[in-house]
């Protein structure tokens, strides 16, 4: 039942160099559309699939990437571009199998949904991001895909412009790159990557993806003359020092090439497909973080993201995703505080104070990524000496850290060391964010609080921290052990009981997160009564598909978040 | 000398446990050159090296016509070897322009380029003075050419042609070009390309291939030829027939808005027209200010070379048709690309520039 254009792509999957193995693995249709399943039990560490980066398609790529670089198209537009372009080729493109696969395989998108079917996701923060898509889509079309098309008119003929350039064009393209792009390297950056681009996502994933992201900016490889570069720049006289070999893998080579003589000249071309796999390290991989079954179908984290990340960006949402959040926005805590304290100068000063602040306090974290990038740090030039599980140390421990800097970079927006400072959140379970813990008990302390964190940084530092350890253990239940001074066994870290002045901040606290959360809460007429549990039963039992089905997650996930925030902070009140 | 199962890395002061070995050892068949780790190696590179040397002058059997063979006990994959000693390095005049590797050997300019799918489009003036030099360049190869006849070495067709070039007021450019030692390339029967000028002569039945490149008021000028030598036998004219015709089909389908990569379609299907294969190790590539840079021209079927051309886009073409496998390898002097089955190899360039209504082949025999 596999259908043509499938094992079509599979052919040239394996002309091109992609590995995997047919008795393990198995390509087919499943509940999200393709998908990898596993044909026997399979360990955890299995190689699933290996695709050199040599038939990865990218901005830098493609035909097209002296144009697309000449007129700095880059990101997901020069990804489009990319792919409209070797899709407009038909079978002349080097990916038209991969293409092919694609052009009958159109994501679902949210976007795609008519407009009254958006408008009932309007109260969900969802809703704006799929608005602002679709104006960034038709905008980006309007100011880059149409006049860079105009500028090459040797290559965008009038017939080939009207059959494969049209808005509609664009629109179906960039759903594949936003449901399929995969971050590769600082070569390729964002790109396709057939074959790994079939594994779907999971909350609870049982492979990941592995790629050496630490390549040559210039020409993409491992190592080369651009790198080496700056090592030897100062040295006079400087003479390349060849790899060290291994001696049975020369005898292996040597082997070989007696067998490879000994054929006809017929076998030359079986082993076209192979030949630019030089840099047999240079691949993206799925690798299986454990042990799987038959039959099990292996998934990849695409990443922390809330549902509306999801929604907008892959047309799919999680019932009960843990990474989901509501956003605060800071203008939603001023009023709060406003509402309570009457004293905008003195909200004014404070925020400004937490904003300017805040980074020694939650800054500590970077520095260890840092750190751990350096050690990580792999693609030294002794790559192809290593024996094979020295490499794949390498491999993993820097991929790991890719993770942590993806993580980092969703988060926390476009810049690295910055994020938007007016954007906070509500985690899934409710609670609000660290910044707004930490923020709403700078609004509220007494005036002789503010003065002595303002002027020491420790003090302020061990406030925070109270807060924090009061938050584990009084609304966590967390138990939090200390080592006692005299050597004895560790003992329970008791709190001590809040002065009346401290009894008034927290009261305070919780009635202007409280009053933040109905801000959002009211408009869905949710309460710490309501039942989003519900909801997501009458939901489930709508009979609804695709992004009209998620759209429909999201909405009830915000609202089960909210709902818990009003529950959780007014028991909190209660208790007071 | 003790044998021991375990063996110890060579580097200075090191006595670490080694499974590692240098390359070029292996190849010259000298022992036990182990190392510990590529650093060690590396620091150890300066003084180690020489053994290569020691051994190409404690020399085996001569190769053919009473010189020697440097590399004893390298498996040729055909019957051509080395004749050295190589001549001395031939000097260039003051007053000549160098390009910035003359001296070090390193070609800082073109590592020094910040992307590789940046291709430049010349303007008319700069169009102006590569044609100049490219016309410079071709009569260069002609007068070497006319040189080619049984009996006379590479290294004077290199005199020849270093002789040309500098009384015309260029500079050669292979001369020290990433440590290249003469001033051109000879590629002779299985020579693929790259074929370091030495002092064997040639024979009658050889086709050789001279590549010549001349470095001009700032611009590279870069074409290659092959030509028989005395009588070469019909196979031997048929492919060096279809090494011409493949260029001059690929050359055919250059015009604005056409892909680099589809240039390889062509000439792969010519070539196998006629049972030949095609190199793909070595691609034609882009020059003007820089000997070598973007595009990168494979010229093999299906191949993933990026660009559309452009006008203003300088560039070579150089297919590499051999009459048996299309693989090759490497002496052990880093240079000389040969055939692995030893079968012969042909192939002609030209430097051209993409115009309006689709190509100028700046190198053409006016």
């Amino acid at each position: 039942m596999t259908a043509q254009d499938l094992t079509n792509f599979l052919a040239w999957a394996e002309e091109n160099g992609i590995k995997w193995d047919k008795n393990a693995i198995e390509v087919r249709e499943g509940k999200h559309g393709l998908g990898v399943y596993a044909k026997k039990n399979l360990e955890g560490g299995f190689e699933a699939i290996q695709v050199p980066k040599s038939i990865v398609l990218s901005a830098v790529s493609t035909g097209i990437a002296n144009l697309l670089e000449e007129e700095n198209v880059e990101g997901y537009v020069g990804l489009t571009l990319a792919g409209m372009y070797e899709a407009s080729l038909g079978t002349e493109s080097v990916w038209s199998a991969y293409l092919a696969l694609l052009a009958n395989r159109t994501p679902v998108m949210a976007s795609d949904l008519p407009e009254d079917a958006r408008e009932l996701m309007k109260k969900c923060e969802a809703y704006a991001d799929i608005e602002t898509d679709l104006k960034d889509m038709q905008s980006d079309y309007d100011t880059i895909v149409v006049p860079f098309i105009e500028k090459h008119p040797d290559v965008f003929t009038e017939d080939i412009k009207a059959k494969f350039f049209s808005f509609e064009n664009f629109r179906i393209m960039t759903a594949h790159v936003s449901t399929r792009a995969i971050d590769v390297d600082d070569f390729h950056v964002s790109a396709f990557v057939p074959f790994v681009d079939f594994i779907n996502h999971s909350s609870e994933p049982n492979a990941e993806h592995l790629a050496h992201e630490d390549v040559c900016e210039v020409c993409g490889a491992l190592s080369c003359e651009h790198m080496d570069e700056s090592d030897e720049s100062d040295d006079e006289d400087v003479e390349e020092v060849p790899e060290l070999a291994h001696e049975n893998k020369e005898k292996r080579a040597a082997a070989k090439k007696a067998a490879a003589a000994a054929k006809d000249s017929e076998s030359d071309d079986e082993e076209d497909g192979d030949w630019e796999d030089e840099d047999p390290e240079n691949t993206c991989d799925i690798v299986l973080d454990e042990d799987i079954k038959k039959g099990d179908e292996i998934t990849r984290n695409y990443g922390p993201f809330p549902n509306k990340i999801f929604l907008s960006k892959y047309g799919f949402a999680e019932i009960g995703n843990p990474d989901d959040t509501v956003t605060i926005q800071l203008e939603m805590i001023r009023k709060a505080a406003d509402g309570i304290l009457n004293n905008a100068a003195l909200v004014e000063e404070r925020v400004k104070w937490f904003l300017d602040t805040e980074d020694i306090f939650i800054g500590e974290s970077d520095d260890e990524d840092s750190d751990e990038e350096h050690e990580g740090g792999c693609c030294d030039h002794d790559h192809e000496g290593h024996e094979h599980h020295d490499h794949e140390h390498t491999h993993v421990a820097k991929e790991a850290m890719a993770d942590v800097d993806e993580e980092d970079e969703e988060e926390d927006s476009d810049d690295e060391d910055d994020f938007p400072r007016d954007i906070m959140y509500m985690d899934s379970d409710g609670a609000v964010d660290d910044r707004i813990l930490m923020l709403m008990n700078v609004l509220f302390m007494e005036q002789e609080q503010f003065d002595k964190i303002q002027e020491s940084v420790d003090v302020a530092t061990e406030y925070f921290n109270d807060v924090f350890l009061r938050r584990d253990i009084e609304e966590n239940g967390v138990e939090i052990m200390e080592e006692n001074e005299d050597g004895t066994e560790d003992s329970k870290v008791e709190l001590e009981p809040l002065t009346d002045a401290a009894r008034q901040v927290r009261k305070n606290v919780l009635e202007a997160i409280l009053a933040v959360i109905r801000l959002r809460a009211d408009a869905y007429n949710v309460t710490d009564k309501t039942t989003a549990e519900d909801d997501l039963e009458a939901l489930l039992n709508a009979n609804l598909s695709g992004p009209l089905f998620y759209g429909g997650v999201c909405v009830q996930g915000e609202k089960q978040i909210l709902q818990s925030g009003l529950k959780h902070y007014g028991d909190l009140l209660a208790a007071i | 000398m003790a044998t021991s199962s375990e063996q110890i890395c060579q580097g200075m002061n090191c006595s670490k446990p080694a499974t590692l070995q240098c390359p070029s050892c292996l190849k010259l068949n000298i022992p036990n050159s182990f190392f510990c780790t590529q650093t060690c190696f590396k620091d150890n590179w300066a003084t180690h090296k020489a053994i290569h040397k020691i051994a190409a002058m404690a020399n085996g059997p001569p190769g053919e016509a009473g010189g020697s063979d440097p590399w004893p006990g390298y498996k040729y994959s055909g019957t051509l070897r080395p004749v050295y000693p190589l001549s001395p390095r031939r000097a260039v005049p003051e007053n000549i322009q160098r390009p910035d590797y003359a001296e070090t050997g390193i070609p800082v300019s073109e590592q020094n380029i910040r992307s590789s799918s940046t291709i430049e489009a010349l303007p008319k003036e700069d169009i102006d003075v590569l044609r100049k030099v490219c016309q410079i360049a071709r009569e260069v190869i002609d007068i070497g050419a006319a040189a080619v006849k049984v009996g006379v070495t590479t290294d004077e067709i290199d005199r020849i042609i270093h002789e040309a070039t500098i009384e015309r007021g260029g500079y050669p450019s292979p001369l020290n070009y990433n440590g290249f030692k003469k001033s051109c390339c000879t590629s002779v029967n299985e020579v693929i390309c790259h074929g370091v000028p030495d002092m064997r002569p040639l024979k009658d039945g050889d086709i050789v291939n001279l590549d010549v490149t001349v470095y001009k008021d700032g611009f590279h000028a870069d074409l290659n030829e092959t030509v028989p030598v005395g009588n070469v036998d019909a196979n031997g004219l048929r492919l060096i027939k279809n090494a011409r015709e493949c260029l001059e089909k690929a050359i055919a389908m250059v015009k604005p808005g056409a892909l680099y990569r589809d240039l390889g379609n062509v000439i792969e299907k010519h070539a196998k027209s006629e049972g030949f294969s095609v190199v793909k190790t070595y691609c034609g590539h882009g020059i003007h200010r820089l000997f070598h840079c973007a595009p990168n021209i494979p010229h093999y079927a299906r191949n993933k070379a990026i660009g559309v051309m452009k006008v203003g886009h300088v560039f070579t073409i150089e297919p590499m048709i051999n009459e048996g496998t299309w693989k090759d390898e490497m002496w052990p002097d880093n240079w000389t690309a040969v055939t692995q089955d030893g079968k012969r190899s042909a192939q002609f360039e030209q430097t051209m520039v993409v115009t309006k209504t689709g190509v100028e082949i700046l190198t053409a025999r006016k």
